[in-house]
């Protein structure tokens, strides 16, 4: 009996002594890059404790980085809805109903300035009328507006707020409107889409309405719909759904789909051409149809020289699925080729950061190491860049912060 | 081959001491058993310790007991209402028959009453195989505290809350927190009694006793508990008694109890009631938070007072019933009603400040409850309880309003999202058998089977009137110990557990275009062990074990059917938890002491949460493991009447165990596997010191005067390691002061006293940039009537 006295009091003691000496790993904190270029944005860590980091990098092209000692937490300051523009994050907090400006300094989130902002339910879309006046729009509570706003983003004021004047009917069936991300400025007017849904199944009507408005009185123009998709850009600043190329034509990739019946339309691509205010009747691609795969959420970007880069899912799960990438020739509606050079990804929002014809994604593989592979629309090849440690849940947005 | 080998130890054992049952009955022992008044008490049922004999009293108080064969016995004496006794006897061969004179005493004694060297039931429990928090809250009686910050000063608990009075809170035992933890009223689950019952609202005065079971609970405690359970006791008492208080203090806090029991013992009735009346503006000064200042076109730092915090809460409780009949020990028919209204103050932070949120919810339930000792010969206690209750609260966001914290707002969107009146109904089913079975001297067998059905009803008023897609889900739980004392001082517990549980969705398909009804059956087995070897009589040695569940929800499971995907997959939350611990007391002339430690370990594996996908859709899943390892440790001294002091503190380093990003099985390690988890207090503990003196010139009067501080170490809101310097986020450091002075006369009829809590005005957090009340100042009064 003694002995197994000694037995239990000898079990505690070892116990109390490797539950205290247990080493408490501790990572040595570095410095951050004071020349750093680029901003990645990774999530980390398990439900519920995510946390949200930005990796300050010099170059996306070659290196190493990891996160340790590297990431600026903004897991309550901002989100990856961030709007980026000239070294500067524009964000608008729908939980504490302010606006701001922010910048990346020392290693954390510096306040530029902040202002009370409730006009928008959420910020579904935004564009630049020039590189100090932003648009904003976004539902309204009820669903049954638009809302927009324009900011002065040098002086940090709201030079105009209100709701879009004269949108289409809504059907009886589908009485309540969403506007998407894929709002665009061009020939003096903001183009965007509305569509109508229904608020018991939440299903769409099955009518995409392309929109003309006046700038800055926010009224619309002309409607120009079409009966093959139901959808909308995802929301800017976590997608990117559409754009304006060189030669002034406006391109978009629909996304919101699900119609009665649990039938989804197709992810499609239209084309708003240099000077017109409605949907190029003669332009219209469908994505599946085109390269054999389901577009994923909201990634177009613009490469070029006719050249556009878009996120397709590699199986229809749009849960379980992984992305790759494909290059089409945007003018045309025509797959140019796929990147087979570059690893399956695991679904990662704005992964892809376009410059000078080059596109560079940040591939969260799910295996070892990832990278940067860059896309070089020039030269049509495909290298690899920036080393990133593993281990993160996301890879959501790429900036350019220099 | 193992399992089986353990599983036919497992029955087998039971049998091998029924051989050492009783034999043939000569010798006599008799008695009487009569209350402090000498007044004889029918019923009490007198039981021969270890052995299958016992019998009653009869109306006169006098009991008679056939022994078979000579030796020295213990006699339990037990009886509802009444401390249990036991009584050595020593039988010789063709002895004269033994009389006793037993004398019971009332289980309700005032605290000025107790017996310094008697082993209250809080002691004999912390001395069980389990890692047990006992707390006998008749000695904190006087104070203006609730359950929930009682026990967050005692070992292995924090009680994180977002403010004050009503507030939302996160409870952890041992590191496990929210659904891992369940807590209970007299063994039934407490949310059955109206979601306005909560640890933060629920006076001390309710509570005869706090039982917390860390990681490995008992098999009566029929419960999917993944990280352990609380117990709240009531008081047990057959006295007629009333309590009553009331308190008012700072943030025009006012709280009122009553509790109180009318016996009429001719006729064996009893009637018990219980209510309880909570309100506070909880208008503490918001130190240093943000507001927009037109004129100088920023954001300025201010104090302001909270503006929309109301919190209000009744409950009221009755039971009549009958006790110590021959068909029924304990016959009780009860009603109650809760409710409660509740002002939301402000988001997950403080800069997120709402104004016009208010959630407010109404239980109601209906109960009974049955006991029956000493049937089959003094072999068989049995136990059922059943209540059917039907929750419902309202969530309203409804002004479409920007508030700031002086109090004024702009036009802007709903405050939590959406537009709403959430309505939230829950019509409940419970049910719980509980059998104890004396298989043989040191051997006994306890069976509880629990059904616990609830179905969730909850929809926006604003845009639909009623749920057409309700979720049932309904658990058996079914739990088998074996208490096997091995040797003398050495007791084991094994248990076996089965949980089943059905599910039931409509769900609307999209493809046929109507509302489905789907259904699913799962089950699981859990098991576990206690055990504890006592040294010598105030000293021992204790190890436990459980793997144990938390039973996913129905909603969980099956989604939303249109943001919320369903999951068929999902598995319910599992933890192994193991304990060894160990405690040593003693006295000497007027001195006593207690000490106890343990370890602790948990392995949690398959946390349910939401995982949201690009497509902004939902899904639930068994996302992240945790493991902790700690260890607790208190010690208790006091000096006759004059001194008392406790201090324990808890270390607990929670690692994530989550090896591969989203917990997917393959791949590449997370980057936060085995890194300490974030947002979680590690280090904390609390020291308790009290002087008191009975005061000569009063009579019975005492003084008491009662100082306790609490610490808590600052922690990381986020991983620690990955962010910059600059940007990595800290809760700070809590060190608070409380401070009490009571006074009673007449040996604790009445009383009165005085508490200042956190005395030096600390700004205090328990979550990131959500400041918790300052100074505040309450008087209360209490009368206890015997």
């Amino acid at each position: 009996m003694l002995k197994l006295c000694k037995l239990l009091l000898g079990t505690v003691l070892i116990v109390f002594v490797s539950v205290s000496c247990s080493k408490d790993e501790t990572k040595v904190i570095g410095p951050e890059p004071d020349d750093a270029s680029f901003a990645i944005w990774t999530q980390l860590g398990s439900w519920p404790q995510t946390s949200y980091y930005i990796m300050n990098v010099p170059s996306l092209s070659e290196g190493s980085i990891k996160l340790e000692g590297n990431g600026v937490d903004v897991t309550t300051l901002l989100n990856n809805s961030v709007i980026s523009r000239d070294g500067f994050y524009y964000f608008y907090n729908t939980t504490e109903g302010k606006f701001g400006k922010y910048k990346i300094e020392n290693g954390a989130v510096v306040v530029v300035k902040e202002f009370p902002f409730t006009h928008l339910l959420s910020l579904a879309g935004h564009t630049w009328v020039d590189a100090n006046t932003l648009v904003l729009i976004g539902g309204v509570t009820g669903a049954k507006a638009v809302n927009y706003a324009t900011i002065n983003t040098g002086a940090m004021t709201i030079t105009k707020t209100g709701t879009v004047s004269g949108l289409p009917e809504a059907p009886e069936t589908h009485p309540l409107y969403r506007v998407g991300g894929d709002i665009q400025y061009k020939d003096g007017k903001l183009f965007f889409s509305v569509i109508n849904y229904n608020g018991s199944d939440f299903t769409l009507f099955k009518r995409l309405n392309t929109m003309a408005v006046s700038y800055p009185d926010f009224v619309v123009t002309k409607v120009s719909t079409d009966t093959r998709t139901a959808g909308l850009g995802n929301t800017s600043g976590y997608f990117a759904t559409s754009f304006v190329d060189e030669g002034g034509d406006m391109y978009f990739l629909t996304s919101w789909n699900g119609i009665s019946g649990g039938v989804s339309t197709k992810k499609s691509i239209y084309r708003i051409k240099k000077g017109a205010d409605v949907l190029d009747p003669t332009y219209y691609m469908d994505v599946e149809a085109e390269i054999g795969f389901i577009p994923a959420s909201g990634v177009l970007m613009n490469l070029g020289n006719g050249k556009a880069i878009i996120k397709y899912m590699t199986t229809d799960n749009s849960v379980t699925a992984k992305n790759k990438f494909s290059i089409i020739n945007i003018a045309t509606g025509k797959e140019l080729r796929k990147l087979n050079e570059v690893p399956e990804g695991l679904g990662s929002e704005r992964n892809v950061f376009v410059e000078n014809g080059k596109a560079y994604i940040a591939v969260l593989s799910g295996e070892g190491k990832d990278y940067i592979w860059i896309y070089d629309a020039a030269t049509d090849k495909v290298t690899r860049g920036l080393e990133l440690q593993g281990g993160y849940t996301s890879f959501s947005r790429i900036d350019k912060l220099k | 081959m193992y399992r089986g080998i353990v599983l036919f130890i497992f029955f087998t054992l039971p049998f091998v001491g029924i051989s050492l049952c009783v034999r043939a009955q000569t010798m006599t022992v008799s008695g009487r058993v009569s209350n402090a008044l000498k007044e004889p008490l029918e019923g009490v049922t007198v039981s021969v310790k270890d052995f299958s004999l016992a019998a009653k009293t009869g109306p006169d108080g006098r009991f008679n007991l056939q022994f078979g064969r000579p030796g020295t016995f213990i006699l339990v004496f037990s009886s509802i209402g009444f401390q249990t006794v036991e009584e050595k006897v020593r039988i010789l061969q063709n002895s004269e028959t033994s009389v006793l004179q037993i004398v019971l005493q009332s289980q309700t004694i005032a605290i000025d009453e107790v017996v310094v060297r008697g082993k209250g039931e809080a002691q004999q429990l912390r001395e069980q195989g389990f890692s047990v928090n006992a707390i006998d809250t008749r000695r904190i009686a006087n104070t203006t505290i609730d359950l929930g910050q009682v026990l967050n000063r005692s070992t292995g608990i924090k009680m994180r809350e977002q403010g004050g009075v009503g507030s939302d809170f996160e409870f952890s035992i041992n590191g496990l927190s929210g659904r891992s933890v369940k807590i209970f009223l007299d063994g039934v689950p407490l949310d059955i009694l109206g979601s306005a019952m909560n640890l933060n609202n629920i006076p001390i005065n309710l509570a005869q006793r706090i039982e917390v079971y860390k990681g490995v609970a008992p098999v009566d405690l029929g419960s999917d508990a993944l990280g352990g359970s609380v117990n709240i006791v009531t008081n047990k008492s057959l006295d007629n008694y009333l309590d009553v208080s009331h308190s008012y203090g700072s943030f025009r806090t006012h709280q009122s109890a009553l509790t109180g029991q009318y016996v009429y013992k001719p006729a064996g009735l009893v009637i018990k009631g219980s209510t309880f009346f909570n309100y506070s503006k909880n208008n503490y000064l918001m130190k240093g938070v943000e507001i927009w200042d037109a004129e100088k076109y920023e954001y300025v730092m201010r104090d302001f007072r909270r503006f929309h915090d109301r919190y209000q809460s009744l409950m009221g409780q009755v039971e009549v019933g009958l006790v110590n009949k021959k068909w029924a020990d304990l016959l009780f028919l009860g009603v109650g009603y809760s409710t409660y209204d509740k002002q939301v103050q402000t988001g997950v932070r403080q800069s997120i400040v709402y104004g016009g949120v208010v959630k407010d919810g109404t239980g109601k339930n209906v109960s009974l409850r049955y006991k029956k000792d000493s049937l089959l010969n003094n072999r068989l206690n049995i136990g059922v309880y059943g209540t059917y209750s039907y929750d419902q609260y309202v969530l309203s966001d409804t002004t479409l309003r920007k508030y700031s914290w002086d109090g004024s707002y702009i036009p802007g969107n709903p405050e939590t999202g959406s537009l709403r009146l959430t309505e939230v109904n829950r019509p409940r089913i419970f049910a719980r058998f509980n059998g104890n079975y004396h298989l043989a001297e040191n051997h006994d067998l306890n069976l509880n089977y629990t059904f616990d059905q609830v179905e969730n009803q909850t929809y926006n008023s604003l845009v639909s009137d009623g749920d057409d897609m309700p979720g049932r889900l309904g658990k058996h739980i079914l739990g088998a110990a074996y208490q096997w004392k091995l040797l003398q001082n050495w007791t084991n517990t094994f248990m076996g557990k089965y949980y089943g549980i059905a599910m039931n969705k409509k769900q609307y398909d999209y493809s046929l275009a109507k509302i489905v009804l789907q259904h699913n059956f799962q089950d699981y087995f859990g098991y576990g062990w206690a055990s504890v070897y006592k040294l010598d009589n105030n000293s021992g040695v204790k190890a436990s074990y459980e793997h144990t569940y938390r039973l996913q929800d129905v909603n969980e499971a099956y989604g939303d059917g249109y943001q919320v995907l369903n999951n068929m997959d999902l598995k319910p939350e599992a933890s192994d938890n193991v304990n060894v611990g160990g405690f040593y007391g003693g006295y000497s002339g007027r001195q006593d002491w207690f000490f106890e430690a343990s370890a602790f370990y948990r392995s949690a594996k398959g946390f349910i949460y939401a995982n949201q996908y690009d497509n902004n859709q939902l899904q639930y899943q068994n996302l992240s493991n945790v493991m902790v390892r700690g260890l607790d440790a208190e010690v208790k001294y006091n000096y006759n009447r004059l001194f008392n002091a406790m201090l324990n503190v808890t270390y607990q380093h929670a690692l994530d165990n989550t090896r591969y990003v989203n917990n997917s099985g393959s791949g590449t390690a997370s980057a936060t596997y085995r890194n300490r988890i974030p947002n979680q207090p590690w280090l904390f503990g609390n020291l308790d010191l009290g002087i008191g003196k009975n005061l000569s010139a009063v009579k019975d009067g005492r003084l008491q005067f009662t100082w306790s501080t609490q610490y808590t170490h600052w922690y990381y809101r986020s991983w620690k390691g990955f962010a910059t310097a600059n940007s990595l986020a800290i809760i700070p450091k809590q060190l608070v002061h409380n401070l009490m002075i009571s006074y009673s006369v007449l040996k604790g009829r009445y009383n009165a006293s005085l508490e200042c809590r956190n005395l030096t005005d600390q700004l205090v957090y328990d979550n990131f940039r959500l400041q918790k009340p300052g100074r505040a100042l309450y008087l209360k009064l209490r009368l206890f009537l015997l």
